[in-house]
């Protein structure tokens, strides 16, 4: 149940069909209504799915069974009358979310913390960033320009200020009794590696 | 896309076998102090290794997607814990450049005050201000320290500033390691165009330059030993998905750790060193940082202008620093409490917000343990002291946002809700609130490998070396024998350079 998945050669790990369930139902309730009305779901358990792939296993199984505890808990959860968290309707799947949250203890730290890797996972999506005007990419192409027409010169010169050697830093040594050597080129080549 | 990649760069995918090489100096980690080191010492002649866990990532690859850049760039997704109550989330640089590559670019000299006090209380040398100012200086020319051109500071900025002046407060502008900085606002997704002067783009071509040898995407698994002789380091590529691949020892006579704070004692801790003070892993301080998210009647549009342009340093003798901090939508959704319809409803809104956050210069400390199985994991639990002063730093902030004419503030305490003007959020903070309702989260994390002369009182001493462990050194934010108040990249450069400059000094006592 609280397997990940993986296929050969693929960076994204996938959840178990069980998990799936939970989370793209999860997913629903946390998101706003435009999930739904735009089918994103898909999309949120993708990104979602990446995400995990950049945890260390035990996170990673740590939260795919959180997400699995979460939903079996709604059994105990009176108004689920013995239901699981992904069966529920969204009145009741929204009253039990909203429940844990109220508990201000360690649980509800952990649902906040699904909750907020959800949400992140939904305005990640390039057409919710869109809706909310969020488009960095002209931007950041358009002042990129900008810099480089004003500045481009000088931002040469600094690049190539990186590699130039420096004057020695002044005043006395640290340890006085080692001269400090003259820079010079290092001995050190790409591609001197011993193989065993 | 297709990057050249530089000579001297060996990445996973180019590695089939297990590798053995042979250096003088090995360091690990490419950070601020790593790259700094490694540059240094090779400007001198001096054979280096680099092995840094994180990939080679260019500038051409940075994108303003930041799920893609929480994934590739940062440690567990930027998304660490320290646990306690509350926990304080964390993230780490984990990449070619190390944390230089997604921090802020913020670049200040060690506040005089605390260098005096490390001297004088840890018995530091050669840490006065007088002492340091030369490599204050070559970390600024080097990685082109200086304000920002004033068409680059946004709206966000601006209404910080008219909220800190109708206060009365003093604020400054930031100074920056940036050559030209454009003002994308993308610092914490890697700068795209290059103008944030990261080690990415300052000391690792300049040591790969002058014949220094980076290994990426390989995890030091250990530091090695022969009786109480450094031999040097041994650990394994990554592949992809986290997959072990070969593996690579290096054989050196000095081991540098610049892992941070977090994996630096970690990394000591697991190959067996022992401190006789007992602090290493101890001592860790992190700077806990609120946020406050207030709603305005105009487009403020927060993403348009460099990432915090000004810093409130009005409380800075108390320990308390403000700044104007625009997030990412999908972060912003992250933190903010609400979910469903009113998220949407929320986020609609987003280009009406700005964020603006505290940062506390903290009292108490907390710890890195080893966990076997589960790797390093850290404990911090915040003091009564310093939680209050997260609760003046959140007032403070909340008041600028009123001043500067935000109708509406979101404020980082579970339960709180939102207030609407100044009375309302007087009348909620004239309550106490419980540390546990706190939602923290930092980028300073310092101070596990603290340095004194006293082997009794300090991990390394004044210069980074490990007390009683000839050729083993530090060189990272963990050296910091308490907090520094403001941003710590530019004191871990200079702090590099100095310590750069004694081994140099004493490499024959190395035989390096």
């Amino acid at each position: 149940m609280l397997r990940v998945n993986r296929r050969r050669g693929d960076r994204r790990p996938r959840l178990g069909r069980p998990a799936r369930q939970v989370v793209a139902r999860f997913a629903e309730i946390v998101c706003p209504p435009e999930i739904r009305a735009g089918h994103r779901t898909g999309d949120v358990l993708a990104e979602f799915e990446l995400m995990l792939g950049a945890l260390p296993p035990a996170t990673r199984r740590a939260l795919v069974a959180a997400f699995l505890a979460f939903d079996r808990g709604a059994r105990l959860y009176r108004p689920a009358r013995g239901q699981r968290f992904a069966r529920l309707d969204d009145q009741v799947a929204d009253a039990y979310l909203r429940a844990l949250l109220r508990r201000r203890d360690g649980l509800t730290a952990l649902v906040r913390r699904l909750r907020g890797m959800v949400a992140m996972c939904y305005y990640e999506l390039p057409e919710v960033k869109e809706e909310i005007g969020y488009r960095p990419g002209p931007y950041i192409a358009a002042v990129s320009r900008r810099r480089l027409e004003s500045y481009g010169p000088e931002i040469r010169a600094g690049e190539a200020a990186v590699l130039a050697p420096d004057p020695p830093v002044p005043g006395p040594g640290l340890a006085p009794d080692h001269p400090v050597p003259d820079p010079g080129q290092g001995p050190g080549a790409p591609g001197r590696e011993e193989r065993r | 896309m297709t990057t050249s990649v530089p000579a001297g760069l060996t990445q996973q995918s180019d590695v089939t076998g297990n590798l053995h090489v042979e250096c003088g100096v090995a360091i690990v980690g490419s950070g601020a102090g790593g790259a700094t080191m490694a540059a240094e010492l090779a400007d001198a002649g001096i054979d280096v290794v680099v092995i840094e866990e994180g990939g080679y990532h260019p500038t051409e690859s940075f994108t303003a997607d930041s799920n893609r850049a929480l994934r590739t760039l940062y440690r567990d997704g930027g998304g660490e814990l320290a646990l306690g109550r509350p926990s304080v989330l964390f993230a780490e640089g984990r990449c070619v450049g190390g944390s230089t590559v997604v921090n802020g670019g913020m670049s200040w000299r060690t506040p005089p005050q605390v260098l005096h006090r490390w001297a004088t209380e840890e018995g530091v040398t050669a840490i006065s201000e007088e002492d340091m100012d030369p490599y204050f200086a070559r970390a600024e020319s080097r990685l082109s320290v200086a304000l920002q051109d004033p068409e680059t500071v946004g709206r966000d900025s601006e209404l910080l500033k008219k909220g800190a002046d109708a206060q009365g407060w003093r604020i400054i502008p930031n100074r920056r390691n940036q050559l030209h900085c454009a003002g994308t606002n993308n610092c914490t997704n890697g700068c795209p165009t290059g103008a944030k002067r990261s080690m990415l783009v300052t000391h690792v071509p300049r040591a790969l330059a002058r014949g220094a040898r980076l290994f990426a995407d390989c995890r030091v698994d250990r530091i090695t030993r022969d009786s109480r002789e450094i031999t040097g380091v041994s650990g394994r590529f990554v592949r992809p998905g986290g997959r072990p691949g070969p593996r690579l020892t290096v054989h050196s006579r000095v081991v540098i750790v610049s892992g941070g704070a977090i994996q630096t004692p970690a990394l000591l801790m697991r190959s067996g060193f022992r401190s006789a003070s007992g602090q290493l892993g101890r001592g860790l301080y992190l700077h806990p940082n609120a946020m406050v998210a207030g709603f305005f009647d105009e487009d403020v549009t927060g993403w348009h202008g460099v990432h915090q342009a000004f810093q409130i340093r009005e409380f800075s003798d108390d320990g308390i620093l403000i700044t104007a901090v625009n997030l990412p939508p999908s972060v912003l959704a992250a933190g903010v409490r609400a979910y469903g319809r009113e998220l949407g409803e929320l986020m609609a809104a987003y280009n009406r917000i700005v964020t603006a956050g505290c940062l506390v210069e903290d009292t108490g400390t907390g710890r890195v343990r080893y966990v076997p199985g589960l790797g390093p994991q850290a404990f911090y639990q915040i003091t009564d002291a310093d939680a209050a002063r997260v609760v003046r730093g959140v007032r403070l902030t909340a008041q600028a946002m009123f001043a500067a004419g935000a109708r509406r503030l979101l404020l980082p305490f579970d339960g709180a809700p939102d207030v609407h003007d100044p009375g309302e959020l007087e009348a909620l903070l004239a309550r106490p609130v419980p540390k546990r309702s706190m939602e923290l989260f930092t980028v300073h994390l310092m101070g596990t490998a603290r340095m004194s002369e006293d082997p009794h009182r300090g991990v390394v001493d004044s210069f980074g070396a490990f007390h009683g462990v000839p050729g083993l050194f530090v060189t990272d934010a963990s050296l910091f024998p308490g907090p520094i108040g403001i941003n710590p990249m530019e004191t871990i450069i200079a702090l590099a350079l100095r310590n750069a400059r004694r081994l140099i000094e004493q490499r024959s006592r190395h035989d390096i």
